[in-house]
């Protein structure tokens, strides 16, 4: 009797452990992937200058490392600078996240910081969302006057707090929220 | 104030002390009702008063000091199937109890009616129907801390996880009614889904415990049991209200109960629990709420030779984590450091936004025992179980109502076991045995709606496992033996980057060995327990294969697929003493050492994203070992004044490189004044106090970096008052208040994650009312 029952109930459980399906589920299309940051440059005074850096990472966090421009313009000159941010894993289907964004211009802003301070100054929003407070995916800024290196840090911030101190003006202390983009370019001016 | 409270509620104890007048004396023996032999050892319970004892080596008992009301006696015997009698209490009488004699296993720990404490060779600690009573409305993390040795990792203030003896996670089963619960346990911010409500009584062994789940326990194993189906068991029914003032929350639960004289037996269950954000002493804690509706249900045939006992319980969580502690990249997280408050703080609110997780655990199951002529016993257990796991973030896009984590796991477990012992004619030698066959077969589906590569892959996991344990007992000397192996295939579907399919293989061996032994003398008044053994886990599915930003810590996680079981051994050795019924000590020391260790290690370098750099962390393997130390003390100074001492010490060491472990609650202290008393119709009047005393944990790794120092020592106070209204033999009304962190101390604890964020939470106020009917 025992044994009986060992035995069938042994075997329903091997039945049922062969019987199921081992099927991969489909792979997951990942929709939210921010792969490339595009920075162009168009001299104020001669807007035929036109210049074009990119931070690219084709295959998201981790994996191998992104490949990042450096910012070579020639000095003391004001550009008009736009940002374009892109889904470029499939070459054939590219995604403009920049649309994303300005859809939901309110919830997300960025910010620029030039090290040291003096090498990119004067930056101005030029873009702006609906309640009329700033978006940042056009600006303007100016390259110091005299040959240098240094550094341009560009952030996207999600869900800040755009009313917070000195926010508006394109200060990123008190603008919390969370980072979505935050890249930093070398900067050559010559 | 509260010392000139305390002085009166002694005085008015005093005083009241005299006007009692129960004095009546229950005495008898308990029979076999074959062959009207005694049975020695059997024990006695009375519900109604939360009395028990146990009857001498020739089956005789004696209550004392008994106040006159009907009562309902509850009989059990090792091998026997427990019974439940009513008798009216008028005057000191001779009741003699019958039982009907069946072969049940002394370890069996699972179907256990006991009330009073089996024989084990484990350490084992349980939270009985009593204490429960008292944390009802916290959660498990909570109610198991109050265990020396017992601690909880915790995320935030809603999501908990215990750690028995410096190990969790995996490293812990959690049997929910004779079933291993079967969860996405791999995550540190993953609450064990369950509802303590269910349960009538809790218990923790702090060793590999019995080797019918597995051989992976190497903490421990956390038991819950729901109330046992009972033959001819009178209706019973309760009812509990608890409102808290911290997030405004309220709990509610009910539970009936009932056996029948033809063998049907039933319970059911059910728990609705809601409250908004929580305070810290200073500030909101913004997106903290929480919901939560389970139930559960039993029901059973209970014949002579079999029964069937079916259980089906569900588990339905919504919980909104801390909204400062969703970060984007380490510059978010430094900020958050930076500033001493979150930096988001919003009014109160009821509501839920993202991040949150919304969890579903289903869990059913059949029991079918049959107990044999020659008193051996054969039970089958089929269980199966629902995970759905939930996890929803900030996104963008109007993405933010899809989970960005949607993960469902099935399991089906049979687990067989055989029991069988032998008594020798010297009465005094009894030799039991366990043999089992336990298959497992485990489906984890990602739901391909979430548009984010998944944490981990989908997989199927198929497991035998086959353990025998054999005990023998020479009068006041137990030693057991036992072994277990199983074998695992698992099999992983896992896309790259670039939706290329590779189909990892595994096949792991892992085994568990104990041995143990308890000795007591003949007064009962000294018991030595000392267990030593061996036991081995392979990597789950998170080691093996997560890749990804776990965005609480701002950290990159890789999993690593060439790591190999790791094997622990784990030496127990406990002493429990009384003095009389003065002083009652139970010490435990333990040293536990895991050869390819599995843990976090940093990667030299970070890692460079479009969201800035990252800290990037592999699972690695080294060899670690554990040691501390816990003691529990009760002192009875007085019939109504007692002092409880409780603390805990453990040191984890990283062998290889020679560094701390990662994580390692901090050493603590506590001690518990409990005043009580009972009264004609008012019982259980209490007034406790309870200081709570953590140090700040200095053995933290030096080769990890913390981004924040570790906390500083804190003390905590908590204070609780209550008292029972029975207005008959059939009705009982439960009232108590209870004051947690009364001083409204600022604290923060090493080992809650969002230590980083916020302080831990202020004081708090709560208020239970229940109502049973017997």
């Amino acid at each position: 009797m025992t044994k009986k029952i060992l035995l069938a109930s042994t075997l329903a459980a091997i039945l049922f452990m062969v019987s199921c399906k081992k099927e991969p589920a489909a792979p997951i299309n990942e929709s939210e992937l921010i792969t490339t940051l595009r920075l162009t440059l168009t001299d104020s005074a001669t807007p035929a200058n036109v210049y074009t850096f990119i931070f690219k990472d084709i295959d998201g966090e981790g994996g191998a490392n992104p490949t990042i421009d450096s910012v070579k313009v020639p000095v003391g000159k004001t550009y008009l600078a736009s940002l374009l941010i892109l889904d470029e894993r499939d070459a054939s289907a590219v995604d403009t996240i920049s649309n994303e964004i300005e859809e939901e211009s309110a919830d997300h802003q960025f910010f620029y910081q030039s090290t040291p301070t003096d090498v990119i100054s004067n930056f101005n929003y030029l873009s702006f969302d609906d309640n009329g407070k700033p978006l940042g995916t056009e600006f303007k800024l100016k390259a110091k006057a005299t040959t240098s290196n240094g550094t341009l840090r560009v952030t996207l911030r999600h869900e800040p707090n755009k009313s917070a101190a000195g926010v508006a003006d394109g200060d990123i202390t008190n603008a919390a929220g969370e980072t979505d983009i935050e890249v930093e370019f070398p900067v050559q001016l010559y | 104030m509260l010392q000139k409270i305390f002085f009166i509620f002694i005085i008015s104890f005093s005083l009241n002390a005299f006007s009692q007048n129960c004095t009546l004396k229950i005495s008898g023996n308990i029979i076999d009702e074959h062959d009207k032999s005694n049975l020695d050892y059997a024990n006695v319970y009375i519900q109604e008063l939360e009395i028990g004892t146990a009857a001498d080596s020739n089956g005789y008992y004696e209550f004392n000091n008994i106040c006159p009301g009907k009562y309902s006696f509850i009989i059990d015997h090792i091998g026997c199937t427990s019974d439940t009698v009513i008798v009216n209490v008028t005057k000191s009488i001779t009741k003699n109890f019958f039982l009907e004699h069946h072969a049940e296993e002394l370890n069996e720990i699972i179907t256990t009616t006991s009330r009073i404490e089996k024989e084990s060779v484990q350490s084992t600690t349980t939270i009985d129907n009593k204490t429960l009573t008292k944390l009802e409305g916290k959660d498990l993390g909570n109610i198991l801390s109050t265990i020396a040795g017992v601690n909880q990792l915790k995320t935030g203030t809603t999501i908990s996880k215990p750690i028995i003896h410096g190990l969790y996670g995996d490293r812990i089963s959690i049997i929910n009614n004779g079933v291993k619960l079967e969860t996405q346990d791999w995550g540190s911010e993953h609450a064990p889904e369950i509802d303590p409500f269910a349960s009538n009584q809790i218990r923790v062994v702090k060793g590999v415990g019995s080797l019918e789940y597995g051989t992976d326990a190497m903490g421990g194993l956390v038991l819950m049991d729901p109330p046992q189906l009972q033959k001819n068991k009178h209706l019973s029914a309760a009812i509990s209200l608890i409102g808290q003032t911290n997030g405004r929350g309220i709990t509610s639960s009910a539970k009936i109960e009932q056996g029948f004289k033809s063998g049907i037996a039933y319970f059911i269950q059910g728990t609705y629990k809601r409250f908004g954000d929580q305070q810290t002493p200073h500030y909101n804690l913004s997106n903290t709420a929480l919901q939560e509706g389970n139930l559960s249900v039993g029901f059973g045939f209970l014949k002579k030779n079999w029964e069937i006992n079916t259980y089906y319980s569900m588990f339905n969580q919504q919980l909104a984590i801390l909204k400062s502690s969703h970060i984007g990249n380490l510059t978010d997280l430094k900020n958050a450091i930076a500033s001493d408050t979150p930096l988001i703080v919003k009014p109160f609110t009821y509501k839920f936004e993202n991040p949150q997780q919304k969890t579903q655990h289903h869990l059913g199951k059949i029991n079918i025992v049959h107990y044999f002529k020659n008193q051996s016993k054969l039970d089958i257990i089929y269980s199966l179980q629902f995970n759905n796991r939930k996890e929803f973030d900030i996104r963008r896009g109007g993405r933010s109502e899809i989970p960005a984590l949607n993960l469902k796991l099935l399991s089906n477990n049979v687990l067989s076991t055989y029991k069988w012992f032998k008594q020798f004619t010297k009465k005094e030698v009894r030799l039991d045995g366990n043999a089992g066959i336990n298959f497992l077969a485990k489906h984890n589906a990602n739901n391909p709606e979430t548009g984010i590569r998944p944490l981990i892959p989908d997989y199927y996991q198929y497991s035998i496992g086959v353990f025998n344990m054999e005990k023998i007992s020479v009068k006041n000397f137990i030693v057991e033996v036992g072994a277990r192996y199983d074998y695992t295939r698992f099999l992983a579907f896992k896309y790259d980057k670039q939706n290329k399919l590779d189909k990892p293989k595994f096949n792991f061996h892992t085994y568990a060995i104990a041995a143990g032994a308890s000795w007591k003398n003949n007064k009962e008044n000294i018991q030595l327990q000392t267990n030593i053994s061996y036991s081995s886990r392979f990597p789950n599915a998170s080691e093996l294969f997560s890749e990804g930003l776990h965005h609480g810590i701002a950290a990159l996680e890789f999993g690593n697929q060439l790591l190999k079981p790791e094997k622990g051994i784990k030496w127990t050795s406990t002493v429990i003493g009384k003095f009389r019924h003065y002083i009652q000590t139970e010490a435990t020391f333990y040293i536990t050492k895991i050869n390819d260790y599995i843990y976090l290690a940093p990667l030299p370098e970070p890692v460079l994203t479009i969201r800035g750099a990252f800290p990037a962390f592999q699972y690695y393997q080294t060899n670690a070992r554990l040691i501390g130390f816990d003691i529990t003390s009760k002192f009875k100074l007085f019939s109504f004044f007692s002092v409880d001492l409780r603390s805990s010490i453990v040191r984890g060491k990283n062998l290889t490189a020679k560094d701390n472990l990662i994580y390692m609650p901090s050493d603590r202290i506590s001690t518990y004044f409990d005043a009580h008393y009972s009264f004609k119709k008012i019982k259980n009047v209490h007034l406790g106090l309870n200081v709570q005393h953590v140090f700040k944990q200095k053995n933290t790794p030096t080769q990890i970096i913390d981004y924040k120092a570790t906390p500083n020592a804190y003390t905590t106070l908590d204070v609780d008052a209550g008292f029972e209204y029975v207005a008959n033999e059939k009705n009982k009304i439960g009232f108590s208040v209870s004051a947690e962190n009364i001083s409204n101390a600022v604290y923060r604890d090493y080992l809650n994650r969002f230590r980083y964020y916020a302080d831990e939470l202020g004081w708090n106020l709560t208020f239970r009312l229940k109502y049973s009917f017997l």
